[in-house]
């Protein structure tokens, strides 16, 4: 037998070897997050991400709700940490980006139609607002409605 | 699911259609049997098409596959009746091969049926895939194209992530009629699959089924590979590409047939617009390719040229948009004077992306394709070892470049990206070990399995 014969036999013995090895662990990995997916209504699946990170889901929910196409988003946040470590005004206004949508989150209070209050209330803003709804500890003002 | 379903199959009669077009199939014979290339193939194409035509606001939903399939497929169906080429399969392989080649595909079709009853229940959990992948792909779906603040304000940094697979994912919301963040991971799982089958079609006739089958279950059974399918983020979707890209281009040095090298081509190509490191691995394999395809150069030339041409539309849209980049800037990369003054990064980032690319979670994948590179040479196949060697070496210096370069403390840079960028440098190596360990096999059996 030639080292070059010896080479490919080890190739096709370790690539066989290789998935003896991890093959059971990935196929567990995948069962048991099933088991533990497969509980979750069609709105935890919405929710997840919000949850999975410690995020105040409800009250994204209400902001949800209160917000729609064409509107400008600013958050306003209580300060604090999330469970990644970033402080908890970026992981709102982050979630905000993400679970708003097709709302657009904005930077600046002046260029908001809705400023939505996590533990924080918009009137510390000094702006003036349409509307106002509150659920402690969430808020949501409208300025105006999207042009 | 019917949506996603069935915007994956325009995306095989794509496919079908591009087969003799781009001359991957120029004729019935080879059609036939080279028809499993043609999902990854259409998703590939499909992908950068809606891509591109994101940076001007045009979505592709199933009314526009419908047509885009209907034409590639006319002109492409009757492209393939007028030609005449002749297959002949020239590889000789023994039974037990095919049997056990065959037993480990099956156990890999089973492992993504597996991996698709989980994602299908999956939901967004991790932070970067809601955060940048999953608001990206919800936005082209709300939006229809890039150009709003979603893609171009400062908000919604990062803003480098080129639109591959968003784009994808925003087929597949419009083919659905709605966004389910849990459902579209079905298309993760397809992706896997459209790997397995570009994998097996780029090796079928010159690589016994022994050592195509037991690579690819052995990458797909790594733990990273499935597992961080699973979060929606596009480094595997990357390494796919990428490793479906080195072995095309990699039977074509082998072998010198011009049709592995377009599909190849066509996947780096796509790579570029899956991430941005995209581009990076892709120069490193056409310029690992270089030194050993010199008296080929005008179709390298092409080929390159192809490549830029692709990711052109997106570098001219960041460029135009002045979106930054905010972990690194490429310019530092060649800043004498930044590099000296950071290169206390290099050791840390040496052993960081080391360690990770030693990790026992990739099984014997590394081992795997060093004796396949020693098996190469012992079979004097020279070029291909060496093309094999030297793309691996670029990409995992660039990846170091990239970690000495970022503004990230390297700690926390490792930490957070670590075992994600390091996927395509183990997935591309370990999928070249086949055709390294081929050219090997094909000397030993006396046969050259060429075309």
């Amino acid at each position: 037998m030639t080292p070059r014969v010896v080479a490919v036999w080890a190739c096709v013995a370790l690539a066989l070897l290789s998935s003896a090895l991890t093959l059971p662990d990935t196929w567990r990995w995948l069962s048991d997050q099933r088991t533990e997916l497969e509980e979750l209504t069609a709105a935890d699946r919405i929710q997840a991400p919000g949850f999975n990170n410690r995020l105040p889901v409800g009250g994204f929910d209400l902001f949800r709700a209160s917000v729609r196409r064409g509107d400008t988003v600013y958050v306003h946040a209580r300060p604090g940490t999330t469970v990644r470590g970033v402080d908890f005004p970026t992981g709102a206004r982050t979630f905000a980006r993400y679970y708003l949508l097709p709302a657009i989150v904005v930077e600046r209070p002046e260029d908001a139609t809705v400023v939505v209050g996590i533990g924080r209330d918009p009137r510390e803003l000094g702006l003036r607002y349409r509307s106002e709804q509150r659920e402690e500890p969430f808020y949501v003002a409208r300025v105006r409605d999207p042009s | 699911m019917i949506g996603v379903l069935l915007a994956n199959a325009l995306f095989f009669a794509i496919g079908t259609g591009l087969l003799p077009l781009l001359r991957i199939a120029p004729d019935r014979a080879a059609l036939v049997e080279r028809l499993p290339l043609a999902y990854p193939v259409g998703v590939a194409a499909t992908g950068i098409v809606a891509a591109h035509l994101a940076l001007i606001d045009v979505p592709l939903g199933l009314v526009e596959l419908v047509v885009l399939a209907a034409v590639v497929l006319f002109f492409g169906l009757r492209c393939v009746r007028e030609a005449t080429t002749s297959n002949s399969l020239l590889l000789a392989e023994p039974r037990w091969s095919r049997l056990v080649g065959g037993g480990a595909l099956v156990a890999s079709l089973v492992l993504l049926a597996h991996a698709w009853a989980t994602y299908e229940i999956r939901p967004l959990l991790e932070w970067d895939g809601w955060a940048i992948w999953g608001t990206r792909s919800r936005a082209l779906y709300e939006f229809g194209g890039a150009t709003g603040p979603v893609f171009t304000s400062d908000v919604y940094l990062p803003l480098q992530h080129p639109l591959l697979l968003p784009s994808l994912d925003a087929i597949d919301f419009r083919a659905m009629g709605t966004y389910d963040p849990t459902l579209v991971h079905v298309q993760l799982a397809l992706l896997a699959f459209g790997f397995l089958l570009g994998f097996v079609s780029l090796l079928r006739d010159r690589v016994p089924l022994v050592l195509v089958g037991a690579s690819a279950l052995a990458v797909l059974s790594a733990e990273p590979v499935l597992k961080q399918l699973s979060t929606g983020l596009a480094d595997v979707p990357l390494a796919f590409l990428v490793a479906l890209g080195l072995v095309g281009t990699g039977r074509w040095l082998a072998t010198g047939e011009r049709w592995p090298l377009v599909a190849g081509t066509l996947f780096l190509g796509a790579a570029t617009l899956a991430k941005s490191e995209g581009l990076f691995f892709a120069l490193a394999a056409l310029l690992a390719l270089v030194p050993f395809a010199w008296e080929r150069r005008r179709e390298l030339g092409l080929a390159a040229a192809a490549v830029i041409a692709i990711v052109l539309p997106w570098r001219l849209f960041v460029s135009l948009q002045d979106l930054p980049l905010v972990e690194y800037r490429f310019r530092d990369a060649v800043s004498p004077g930044y590099l000296s003054d950071h290169s206390d990064r290099v050791g840390p980032a040496v052993r960081g992306l080391g360690s990770e690319l030693f990790s026992g979670d990739w099984g014997l994948l590394v081992p795997l394709f060093l004796v396949a590179v020693v098996a190469a040479v012992l079979a004097r196949h020279y070029a291909l070892a060496g093309f094999a060697v030297l793309w691996t070496v670029l990409a995992f210096g660039g990846l170091v470049l990239v970690y000495w370069i970022s503004t990230i403390p390297i700690d926390l840079a490792l930490v957070w990206s670590g075992d994600r960028t390091i996927v395509t440098v183990v997935v591309g190596a370990a999928a070249l070990a086949p055709l390294l360990a081929g050219a090997a096999w094909t000397s030993r059996e006396g046969a050259s399995g060429t075309r």
